[in-house]
């Protein structure tokens, strides 16, 4: 009994003391989260501030379904409207959701019954995950005087209808070249807005067309250009580029004929092997056309799973196969809607002279056959 | 066990039900949510159905805006700064945002507008002189037809294969069809699609090859940037303007699928500049055709004019050619469209800047 009798003691005070501790822990934790849940706080998705968040305790003793017209978030010192968008009444909070995400380096005001009980500030994207231009294409440094277009390829997605400001066309002399590309709104971007196509203006390329009798082609024969892209557009998140970028080019002749699938030259491979099949088409093509209009077929019509590879700055084609080629016949088919660089495809030139014979097909697909031997 | 037979059978009559309420197959419907990933191009059907063209996905969607009470005249809409206003509604600096289109809806005579965050964020508005609000899009009902089919299907379509449509160049709406013209970021040509509508499980859509055919000699692939529809001397057409600025006709019935058609070239605008938008309105008892453009003034067209210019550009020639057109003392004009027929709404760059949405009648014409 004595040992027991010293015991409780001993338990009851070390359980006070436990107690305390854990009734101050407590005291501390919920001081935290009280402190945590009296800010407004910004909502992200995917680097875009997309909502606020207001504690409930902002608007205490007001009914919920009169905060959406009591409650609004406008841009500071700007006009004294609220922002478009959507109240979500939770627990303990007010959620606001803009139409659009609150903008990168502006500052917001959040009021309540025409007095103001918070402020935001967005800030601006960190320049470390600024863009830049990955490639353009054509990739050669010589290109034909009618030329049609080029592709940009930017690393993040961009700001879309910009390219006016943004891109320029110098002489040898750094003169601009006025009134080169299209003009054309919307611009025409992929769906990741990673890679934008510019039309040189077409009715100055087209012959016999008043723009092309009064200015002529975009670009000169025998002249050298330099094709400036400024480091001032912006991307989506409003980061400049993190650098401009130059392509220097020479022109050359006009190209006025179509591709011709019979004058490519075939590297086969052998069978049994990983080897590539490489066509060598002695013109560059549309880099992008390229991937989607050229595929392999066996002998029953069945398409071959290969990867593809395109090099020699677009004027070759690497067909990788997935497995290893077996001997035997087979048929390289071409969508007719494959351009060269200057929108001459295989079932007609750019501009045809409807006075002269072509050389086309109006066949959805051109076929040349080949076979893989074991040699 | 009587019971439980009642209960299926209910199950299976409800499911029979539910399967025959289904949507076409090829077509989606419901209510509108983040499948809209971009609004580029808008007109409206009949009533107060807005078709809204998403470029980035290649869809059209028909939503029922349910904005349907019928309003005889309109009253002018003048904003000045309407940029600066938007900006300050969606709570973004006027440089972020980018006006694509407009759309007044023909019954309720009510603007539409749609804009562009530089995050790529897409909204629909409507906006009258007093007030811009949002469209509450995931409250309406739509129905939807994607442009573009797979790849595999392309392949597996032997009459000729679609031009894969990125961009959507400008929709229409007449005689119960939707026209589509869209343009490719690859190849360069141009798709041209009409659809009937209420959007069906088989897509009878025609696509057409269109081709440009300069003085006789030459032919090239034209992408249409923007059209409407007219009916000259009685015949129904297509009055289209290429990305190179002629304006071109073609014969409504003429428009078949899979034809390899050669628009009339009535005129050519002049160079450098991309068509924006072609309305057709009343001033006094003369009908015209009105188009803006990029680089050029507002130009108009008497449809007198078209109807008895027979011929087609045949001959090269020097300048502007073709049927006379007037060209207006109005520049940088960004987006018309028809308030009623005898009002205009003008979307215009001002030299100082500022964006101001007017409204043009008789007057300015």
């Amino acid at each position: 009994m004595i040992p027991t009798y010293k015991f409780y003691p001993h338990f009851i005070i070390r359980l006070g003391k436990l107690l305390s501790l854990i009734f101050f822990a407590c005291l501390l934790l919920s001081s935290c989260k009280q402190k945590s849940s009296e800010e407004i706080t910004i909502i992200w998705n995917d680097k875009r501030a997309i909502g606020i968040s207001i504690p409930k305790s902002f608007i205490n003793g007001f009914p919920v379904d009169s905060i959406h017209q009591l409650l609004l978030v406008r841009v500071e010192s700007v006009a004294p409207v609220g922002i478009l968008g959507e109240h979500t009444i939770e627990v303990d909070k007010i959620v606001f959701k803009p139409l659009i995400p609150f903008s990168r380096g502006l500052n917001y005001e959040i009021i309540f019954r025409n007095r103001q009980i918070g402020k935001i500030k967005i800030p601006v994207a960190n320049e470390e995950d600024a863009g830049s231009v990955s490639a353009v294409y054509p990739t050669m440094d010589t290109l034909p005087e009618n030329l049609l277009k080029l592709y940009l390829q930017f690393s993040h997605p961009m700001r879309e209808g910009q390219s006016q400001k943004y891109i320029t066309l110098l002489n040898n002399r750094n003169d601009t070249i006025p009134n080169v590309f299209l003009d054309l709104q919307p611009e025409l971007w992929n769906e990741e807005r990673t890679v934008l196509t510019i039309w040189l203006d077409p009715g100055r390329i087209k012959r016999d067309l008043i723009p092309n009798q009064k200015m002529g082609n975009p670009i000169k024969k025998g002249e050298r250009y330099t094709l400036a892209i400024s480091a001032n557009w912006k991307d989506v998140q409003g980061l400049n580029l993190s650098k401009s970028f130059t392509k220097q080019f020479l022109v050359g002749s006009r190209d006025s004929l179509s591709p011709g699938p019979n004058k490519w030259t075939l590297d086969l491979p052998s069978a049994g092997t990983n080897q590539p099949l490489t066509i060598n088409f002695g013109e560059p093509l549309d880099y992008f056309l390229l991937q989607e209009t050229i595929q392999i077929v066996d002998v029953n019509g069945k398409r071959i799973a290969t990867h593809l590879q395109i090099g020699n700055k677009e004027r070759k084609l690497e067909f990788i196969p997935k497995q290893q080629w077996k001997a035997g016949r087979y048929r390289l088919q071409i969508l007719s809607h494959l351009e060269d660089l200057s929108g001459n495809n295989l079932k007609r030139p750019f501009d045809r002279d409807i006075s002269l014979p072509q050389p086309t097909t109006d066949k959805l697909f051109v076929e040349r056959e080949f076979v893989i031997t074991t040699h | 066990m009587k019971k439980t037979y009642l209960y299926l059978g209910g199950i299976l009559a409800g499911l029979f039900l539910f399967a025959a309420m289904k949507p076409p197959a090829d077509s989606k419907s419901g209510l509108i949510g983040p499948e809209v990933k971009s609004i580029t191009s808008l007109t409206f059907g009949t009533d107060g159905i807005l078709f809204m063209g998403d470029s980035k996905s290649a869809t059209v969607f028909a939503v029922n805006t349910k904005d349907s009470k019928k309003q005889e005249k309109s009253a002018p809409i003048e904003i000045k700064n309407i940029d600066q206003k938007i900006a300050a509604v969606l709570g973004t600096a006027v440089a972020n945002i980018t006006i694509l289109d407009m759309a007044v809806n023909p019954i309720s005579k009510k603007l539409y507008v749609a804009v562009q965050n530089s995050d790529g964020t897409p909204v629909l508005l409507t906006v009258t002189s007093n007030k811009i609000e949002a469209v509450p899009l995931k409250d309406l009902a739509y129905t939807s037809v994607v442009l573009n089919n797979s790849p595999a299907e392309d392949a597996k379509d032997q009459r000729g294969r679609s031009l894969r449509i990125s961009s959507i160049s400008d929709l229409g709406f007449a005689d119960g069809k939707l026209m589509v013209s869209g343009l490719s970021n690859h190849e360069f040509s141009s798709s041209f699609k009409s659809i009937p509508y209420p959007f069906t499980s088989k897509q009878d859509e025609s696509t057409l090859e269109i081709y440009h055919a300069a003085h006789g000699k030459y032919e090239t692939a034209a992408p249409i940037k923007t059209f409407t529809t007219a009916e000259i001397n009685g015949k129904k057409y297509l009055v289209a303007s290429y990305t190179c600025t002629p304006l071109v006709l073609f014969p409504l019935d003429e428009l078949k699928p899979g034809v390899h058609v050669k628009g009339r070239t009535v005129a050519e605008m002049g160079s450098g500049n991309t068509p924006i938008d072609l309305i057709t309105i009343k001033k006094g008892n003369e009908s015209l055709l009105m188009m803006a453009n990029t680089r050029h003034p507002v130009a108009t067209v008497d449809y007198k004019n078209l109807a008895t210019f027979e011929g087609t550009l045949t001959e090269p020639v020097k300048g502007t050619a073709g049927v006379a057109f007037n060209a207006l003392s109005m520049s940088n004009v960004l987006q018309l469209d028809k308030l009623d027929n005898n009002q205009v709404l003008v979307l215009q760059k001002k030299p100082n800047g500022d964006i101001d949405l007017w409204t043009a009648n008789d007057t300015n014409l």
